[in-house]
């Protein structure tokens, strides 16, 4: 189940966006036909391993003339549906009225309220009203402190999914984009336990996005974190992204690693074992010069792969990596 | 470090792999923590490495070990001691779930001593299942497995004691298992005794180069039976200090070590939670049904509820029903008897949110208790998978 990118267009400009080498400006605004929708989910589904799984993202999705179109194709196929949004697109609304009784998951990435505009504002919260406990919220940390106790007012003002997913804003390859330095890993994680502490009294659990290393966290913040419910586990194993012209991404952050067409492989797993045999020289690496001899990534090499390997990647830039239009 | 320096050392150490152990590390990494999957946008992906269930090949086994759950359990009273007929492991094999690529573990008794394991293996490899045996390595001479390490996805888990303690013809049949499927075999070991150094695992490990990860179990009672060596509730934090004592070795030789069922989070300090998790392990302290598969494809919970009604795979033709089946009736004895082995867990926080299941219902539930339960598949809780803790 991958996710299909239906738009590289996006409502928002955030300066941390891991997904900007791969949205307008950098490239030219695209929407994914319906025609190649189609033909992605028939190969999504052609494995049946996975089960039937289809996650929806952009750029912004509800920016997508033919979103609901798209949802509901997506749920005749008789898949469970999962959609990556911020809802504060002028549509979104309606979208989510549209779709309120279907079994869809929304997973709703937020910026502090003064990032939004009114109208943005507006939509979002009409969509919190209307889809409640579908929605799960899902926010990035950003290197400078910021308050973040208007997540917690939100659950529980619309009701959503007691669980906050958190990101460690990460770099992309280009590193261009305002992401995380090492220097401000302990610092965060501080900020992480902190917000764990004010959740846990609203019985809120903290999950958290893929690339962050284990090292940032303490032995003691990791058990105060399990102690809290919202015990850390962070991996690189993503699941694979296919932009709006149908090419596939290891993920966002990775864009402009090695992207082929969906066609050159049979099914998803297919493609998916690709991207990861093409990774694997780079996992042992680690991002930083201390993750080679880290016991601590050995041992839980799977997991950690120090950080995203956006960094590892970058740190090891000379490396040839090849052409993107090279034959799979 | 300049960059190149950094980029060339990490290069010679992973070059460098198999001598400081990193192609067996590789492996138990996987197997350890692929079962977490990655919940950056999946939270719960199925776990292809935990056993869907378990075939209980033979109870046939002389190694005679005081803690053993297993022998005495499932085979008293109406249901005679016998080993499964090909004819039932063939049929266990044909229930639809069981997809290739699924795991299946094989137990006993001594499933090496089962006298059709090559037919069974066959049948295994035929269907692509990733096979664990769980074998004491040292009941029986392992011959002519060995072609079966590069045919088909399998991995032995070695239920383990010091070498002084075996007899010498045990021994020599232990060190050979060992060197021949040393890199495939995961060292398992049942604590008895907390006050024991257990350093010793650390060293088959190192000598027979095995796979870097330890699945310890704690010795548990058979509920209503008294028989087998277990530890009491009041040694459980000595315990959780032993195994904390291990896995700070085993963590300095990048050794992983996860736990069975049985173990309790107040076995440990927070901190030293924290400490596990760094250290590799997957924290979990919940209790769900192994499912066991035995003569008649009836199956058990597990074997410390082996004497709690069974349920019939023949009937339900499908592991998950027959797992939401067993589920329903321990969630019947932890309501009516539990909720876990201390007073305390009543109102431990770890047990109502599910961190902790309140340890083993062997040591809480009264023999007459275990006939008054039956399946209710509508009240459990699908867990889609096995909640036994260990994906080893």
């Amino acid at each position: 189940m991958p996710n299909l990118m239906l738009t590289n267009r996006c409502n928002f400009n955030c300066s941390y966006c891991f997904g900007q080498d791969q949205m307008p400006p950098a490239v030219s605004a695209l929407d994914m036909t319906r025609e190649t929708f189609m033909q992605l989910i028939d190969w999504t589904l052609r494995d049946g391993s996975l089960g039937k799984m289809v996650h929806l993202m952009g750029g912004e999705p509800t920016l997508h003339k033919d979103f609901v179109w798209m949802a509901k194709y997506v749920l005749e196929q008789k898949c469970e549906l999962k959609v990556f949004s911020n809802l504060a697109s002028k549509n979104a609304p309606d979208y989510a009225a549209e779709l309120k009784d279907a079994p869809v998951r929304w997973v709703v990435n937020v910026n502090p309220p003064e990032s939004r505009t009114r109208e943005q504002d507006a939509s979002l919260k009409k969509c919190l009203q209307i889809l409640g406990p579908k929605v799960t919220l899902t926010f990035n940390m950003v290197p400078e402190p910021c308050a973040q106790e208007w997540l917690i007012d939100l659950i529980c003002e619309y009701n959503l999914a007691r669980d906050i997913k958190v990101g460690f804003v990460l770099p992309t390859l280009s590193h261009k984009n305002e992401h995380l330095q090492d220097k401000d890993y302990p610092r965060v994680a501080r900020r992480v336990v902190d917000f764990a502490r004010r959740c846990e009294s609203f019985d809120i659990q903290l999950s958290y996005e893929c690339g962050v290393p284990w090292c940032a966290f303490t032995a003691e913040q990791m058990g105060e974190l399990w102690h809290l419910n919202s015990t850390f586990f962070s991996s690189c194993n993503s699941v694979l992204d296919i932009t709006p012209d149908g090419r596939v991404i290891y993920c966002l952050p990775l864009a402009t690693f090695r992207s082929p067409h969906f066609t050159k492989f049979k099914n998803y797993p297919e493609a998916k074992n690709w991207f990861e045999s093409v990774l694997m020289p780079y996992r042992p690496l680690g991002s930083t010069s201390q993750c080679y001899k880290c016991t601590f990534m050995k041992i839980t090499e799977s997991a950690c792969r120090g950080g995203c390997m956006a960094r590892v990647l970058h740190g090891a830039q000379n490396i040839s990596m090849g052409d993107a239009d090279e034959k799979v | 470090m300049s960059g190149w320096m950094w980029l060339a050392g990490a290069i010679t150490s992973f070059l460098a792999g198999p001598r400081s152990g990193r192609t067996e590390l590789n492996r138990s990494a996987l197997t350890a923590f692929s079962s977490i999957g990655c919940r950056c946008r999946e939270r719960k992906l199925p776990d292809p490495n935990r056993p869907m269930a378990n075939i209980f090949l033979t109870d046939q086994c002389d190694r005679g070990c005081k803690f053993c759950f297993a022998k005495i359990g499932p085979w008293s009273k109406s249901y005679p001691s016998r080993a499964l007929t090909l004819a039932e492991v063939r049929e266990i094999l044909e229930v639809k779930a069981f997809s290739p690529q699924q795991v299946l573990g094989v137990v006993g008794g001594e499933p090496l001593s089962y006298p059709h394991l090559f037919e069974v293996m066959e049948m295994m490899k035929q269907k692509r299942i990733v096979t664990k045996i769980f074998t004491s390595g040292s009941c029986t001479p392992a011959d002519g497995l060995e072609r079966y390490k590069e045919q088909m996805p399998l991995n032995f888990i070695v239920n383990i004691d010091s070498m002084d303690s075996y007899t010498p013809e045990r021994r020599k049949n232990l060190e050979r298992f060992l060197k021949t499927f040393g890199p495939i075999t995961c060292v398992g070991f049942t604590l008895v005794d907390p006050e024991r150094d257990l350093s010793f695992l650390l060293d088959y490990i190192r000598d027979y180069r095995m796979l870097r990860y330890i699945r310890m179990g704690v010795a548990l009672p058979i509920a209503g039976l008294t028989e087998n060596e277990y530890i009491r509730r009041e040694r459980y934090r000595d315990a959780g200090l032993r195994f904390m004592e291990l896995a700070r070795k085993a963590a300095a030789e990048n050794i992983s070590i996860g736990c069975d069922c049985g173990f309790v989070a107040c076995m440990f300090e927070i901190s030293e939670i924290g400490q596990l998790q760094r250290w590799g392990m997957k924290i979990q302290f919940v209790c769900g049904p192994a499912m066991d598969i035995g003569p008649e494809l009836e199956t058990w919970h597990c074997f410390p509820l082996s004497r709690m009604p069974r349920v019939s795979l023949r009937k339900y033709q499908s592991f998950e029903r027959v797992r939401m089946a067993l589920q329903s009736m321990a969630d019947q004895l932890r309501e009516k008897h539990g909720p876990g082995i201390f007073t305390r867990c009543r109102e431990c926080r770890y047990r109502k949110r599910g961190q902790c299941s309140g340890g083993c219902l062997g040591l809480i539930v009264p023999e007459n208790a275990l006939s008054e339960v039956e399946p209710k598949i509508d009240s459990a809780v699908s867990t889609g998978e096995s909640s036994c803790p260990i994906s080893c």
